[in-house]
């Protein structure tokens, strides 16, 4: 017995000693939520923030790395990314596939991730495609290059689901159906009540009495249904890709009829027009900086938007979804302060905090504050400024990226 | 008088139905002979007994007489193993003809499902060997093969045969023995991902329970209306509720993932045939029966192949091959496979490569015997040179992973000589150039651009297909035969397809094959230089 609860006891000092430390020394903090601290140090233990301060000592056998003139900044985090997934990213094959999971196909050995890595990336929500109106499973991943899928798949976020809206599951050949957006509504709307009814089923076959069960033929499970209900009870949420204002009206309508929660709109062009809607139906946005008019849907955009949401009140984050776009997410945010004036904490805010808000992961991510998991990035200039360079990204601690360790290992700049 | 001619006739009729050449079942004795078993110190000077394929006597030479029926092998330079298992096959099953044709144009039909899923097939029913083909295993070693398929994602149940070139039902150690699953996405129709086919599993594995416990409640209660029947959840009883074997066939270790996950989920009696990477992830398969394929190559997803052609090579001539030294060293038991290879010769080629590699000769020869027996439950007939196994033996001069030759090979009891395999023949024609080749199928026709590079024998070279390219990792000229492996990408996901033709001059004709797609003419011009 005693034994056992000393085993138990080293059990958790081992759980607690998971995750690496790491002192660093004399940089601008860039904490996000907690404003700027100049010439400070931060120290990561045990994979956890432990101490923010001036003149921090390391603790023995602690790497200490020296960033004076550099600038830490929370891990960014990518709210719409495909990338670490391998095979289809669409399963294609029919207008409802919410049974598919991405958590499936993790591919840790996906170039992107440390591209992304590169970028200051830390974790990304790596999402089902918008082939169909109701598309599977996503998953968020900290991007611990190296390590296995299922030791960068982070459980703490929420589960979304994937819908889509517009042109991508609109079939253009006229040969399907959905052809159109009322299509693609209708769909969504009849998959929802199909679900609600397969619950009422199993409810009626869970109340008989034990003697007529045994008489009785069980409902069929059908893992497809049983995603869409966990999204009905608020185990899920959903994540929506959306262009126009009139369409994201109509889901934000249905998601009031049925009760789900619609945690953000992806890309969302439009959105500006809709703004007083969107706070009011509390959903949040996920979108590009600048990036328009690539097809037809996506003319009516302005690169105002996410100022205008901000100053609104609405949460919003900019998002990659390209292996491309991730590797400068800095950059992205800041074309917010040129385009709408918001300051260098909110530019930082919609790729940090707010992602992590959209995950349900801002308790432990997104921000640099004692507590929270040690995932930051290292610039060489101030991160918003378009010369910056991640020179290292850590994550729980650990050093997943260093340009000069990766440089001297690739043999110099080619 | 004319009953003897009838005789005669008769006699001559029965020489004449006897294919020539074919090796009788006599009763052998090999006198005097090394024996070399796996996990086993070599025993000298011994002598075996050959009686109805069966090994009926083995012992010291001292102990054990030659019958006087027996012919009689003198054993004193021969050493003699058990005939190579080949854990899994893909290359002796043809694909099923798909009952519709493929529509010219590509279209999304929603909601349809792919012709996927077929539990009742028994593959030794789509074996096809050429005796040709057939010799080659012998001459490498691999007298017993495990038939498997690369099509569709549940392709049909697995066989054991021998590969005595007998009738196929004389052949078959086991008709039936694992029920096969591959991560195949499909061009159309659910499946089309990765993550489809994970899904469609975990569902089909409630389907079935679902299908039986209502047939139980039906067989308690005439009086409810009858259950539809299912021949698919019919077949699928015994191994998602009977916990009969599943074979799952990772190409990659994404796909040795999605199968570790759906067997712990679906509580289901598994064997993993993968690829040597798995030593970067090997915890998690501590527990796993392993088949390895023998093909060095870095799958597509691997981290190997996609770091670049350079990092590529060297995985394949050093990582992989250490892969193997790792996990053996780490307690990690395998079996030998070829699926990957494209010729039954590496089997024995790459098993070398592995000695060289750090591998011992007995892991070596416990991987290709043994243990492969053990893995497809066969090791009380297969697998050891012992008495009451089947006589599957390989008669060797010298050491069989040095410099030795396999003289003969015993398979069901009958004897095949090994005649020196034919070293290629000096190339006769440069096939060196840009090409530009047109391809006919039942797709219809297209073309393509090849970039071929030819030194000695070998080719290797690029393909230019509608803004995509493809590679040719290997080939071979002999004479003025030419034999190319393409490795290429579609939406479908990464494929291995394999050409063969004959070169005149600046044409050269041959045909494609592309697995369950069939065949395709090709007629390839070189095109000018400059």
């Amino acid at each position: 017995m005693r034994k056992a609860k000393i085993a138990a006891l080293f059990l958790s000092v081992s759980l607690l000693l998971s995750g690496g430390s790491i002192l660093i020394k004399n940089a601008t903090i860039l904490t996000v939520t907690k404003g700027t601290l100049k010439n400070a140090d931060l120290l990561i233990l045990n994979g956890k923030i432990a101490k923010i301060g001036h003149n921090l000592k390391a603790p023995e056998g602690v790497r200490v790395v020296d960033a004076t003139g550099k600038y830490v900044m929370p891990g960014i985090i990518d709210a719409h990314t495909h990338i670490a997934l391998a095979g289809n990213i669409n399963e294609f094959s029919d207008n409802d596939v919410a049974e598919v999971r991405c958590e499936d196909i993790v591919n840790p050995d996906d170039p992107n991730i440390f591209y992304a890595l590169a970028g200051g990336v830390t974790m990304v929500h790596t999402m089902h495609g918008s082939a169909n109106p109701i598309g599977g499973q996503n998953i968020v991943l900290k991007l611990k290059w190296g390590r296995s899928a299922d030791e960068m798949i982070y459980r703490k976020a929420c589960r979304t689901l994937k819908f889509a809206l517009g042109e991508n599951p609109k079939d253009k050949s006229l040969q399907n159906y959905p052809a159109s957006r009322m299509g693609i509504i209708a769909i969504i709307r009849d998959e929802l009540r199909k679900a609600l009814e397969y619950r009422k089923k199993w409810e009626r076959y869970r109340k008989l009495p034990a003697k007529l069960k045994r008489r009785t033929y069980p409902p069929r499970r059908n893992l497809r249904y049983e995603a869409l209900l966990d999204l009905l009870d608020g185990k899920m949420v959903a994540r929506c890709h959306a262009y126009r204002a009139d369409e994201m009206v109509q889901f934000m309508e249905l998601g009031r009829q049925f009760g789900f929660k619609i945690m953000a709109f992806e890309h969302a062009q439009e959105v500006y027009k809709i703004a007083d809607l969107l706070k009011k139906y509390g959903v949040s946005v996920s979108m590009f900086a600048d990036a328009w008019a690539y097809k037809m849907e996506a003319y009516n955009a302005t690169p105002y938007t996410p100022a205008m949401l901000t100053r609104k009140g609405i949460l919003v984050s900019i998002n990659s979804d390209s292996s491309e776009r991730i590797r400068r997410l800095n950059t992205e945010a800041a074309k917010a302060m040129r385009y709408g004036g918001l300051s260098e904490e909110e530019a930082l805010k919609l790729i940090t905090i707010n992602p992590a808000k959209q995950l349900c992961v801002d308790r432990y991510v997104g921000s640099i504050e004692v507590g929270k998991d040690g995932d930051v990035a290292i610039f060489d200039r101030h991160p918003l400024s378009a010369y910056a360079k991640c020179v290292m990204t850590i994550i729980e601690g650990e050093v997943y990226f260093d340009r000069e360790a990766y440089l001297k290992e690739r043999g110099g700049r080619k | 008088m004319k009953r003897k001619i009838t005789a005669l006739f008769g006699f001559s009729l029965l020489l004449f139905l006897l294919p020539a050449g074919e090796p009788l079942r006599k009763t052998y004795a090999i006198v005097g002979c090394t024996v070399v078993n796996p996990r086993q110190s070599p025993a000298q000077n011994m002598t075996i007994i050959l009686r109805d394929g069966i090994i009926e006597r083995m012992g010291p030479a001292s102990k054990v007489k030659p019958p006087a029926d027996a012919e009689v092998i003198e054993g004193k330079n021969l050493t003699v193993y058990p005939g190579f298992i080949d854990a899994m096959n893909l290359s002796l099953v043809r694909a099923e003809k798909k009952k519709e044709e493929r529509p010219r144009r590509r279209r999304w039909i929603k909601g349809k499902k792919a012709d996927v899923l077929h539990p009742e097939r028994r593959l030794y029913k789509l074996v096809k060997i050429k005796e040709s083909t057939r010799k080659k295993y012998l001459a490498a070693g691999i007298t017993t093969v495990h038939i498997a398929s690369r099509e569709d994602v549940v392709p049909g149940t697995t066989a054991v045969l021998n590969l005595s070139g007998r009738r196929l039902q004389e052949t078959l150690i086991v008709p039936s023995l694992f029920l096969q699953v591959n991560f195949n996405q499909q061009m159309e129709g659910y499946p089309v991902s990765l993550m489809g086919v994970a899904a469609l599993l975990r569902q089909l594995h409630l389907d079935t329970h679902h299908y039986w416990q209502r047939k139980l409640i039906y067989a308690r209660n005439r009086k409810l209306p009858r259950p539809a029947y299912s021949e698919l959840l019919e077949n699928l009883r015994p191994y998602f509720i009977e916990k009969s074997p599943v074979i799952f066939l990772c190409r990659d270790l994404v796909e040795a993932r999605i199968a570790r996950r759906l067997a712990g989920e679906l509580g289901l009696n598994w064997i993993c045939a993968t690829t040597p990477e798995l030593w970067r992830r090997k915890d998690n398969y501590r527990n796993a029966a392993l088949i390895l394929t023998l093909n060095f190559r870095p799958p597509m997803r691997s981290l190997y192949s996609l770091k670049g052609e350079k990092y590529k090579k060297e995985a394949e001539q050093k990582i992989f091959p250490s892969f193997y030294v790792k996990l053996y060293k780490e307690g990690f038991r395998f079996a030998f496979a070829s699926f990957g290879l494209t010729a039954p010769a590496d089997f024995l080629k790459n098993m070398k490569k592995l000695i060289k590699a750090g591998l011992s000769e007995e892991a070596v020869l416990e991987a290709a015997t043994l243990r492969a027996a053990e893995v497809l439950g066969l090791a009380d007939v297969l697998g050891t040179v012992e008495e009451g196994k089947i006589a599957n033996l390989l008669l060797v001069e010298g050491d069989l992973f040095k410099k030795g030759k396999i003289k003969a090979v015993f398979v069901d009891g009958y004897k095949f000589e090994v005649k020196a395999t034919k070293a290629a023949k000096p190339a006769k024609v440069n096939v060196t150039g840009r090409w530009a080749v047109r391809v006919s199928s039942g797709m219809g026709e297209f073309s393509m651009v090849w970039h071929l590079k030819q030194e000695g024998n070998e080719v290797t070279g690029t393909i230019e297909m509608g803004g995509s390219t493809w590679r040719i990792p290997e080939g071979t000229v002999s004479g003025n035969e030419i034999t190319l492996t393409i490795e290429g990408t579609s939406p479908g996901g990464a494929f291995t397809i394999t050409f063969s033709g004959k070169v005149e001059g600046d044409r050269i004709v041959g045909t494609l094959s592309m697995g369950s797609h069939g065949e395709a003419e090709v007629i390839a011009v070189r095109e000018p230089e400059g």
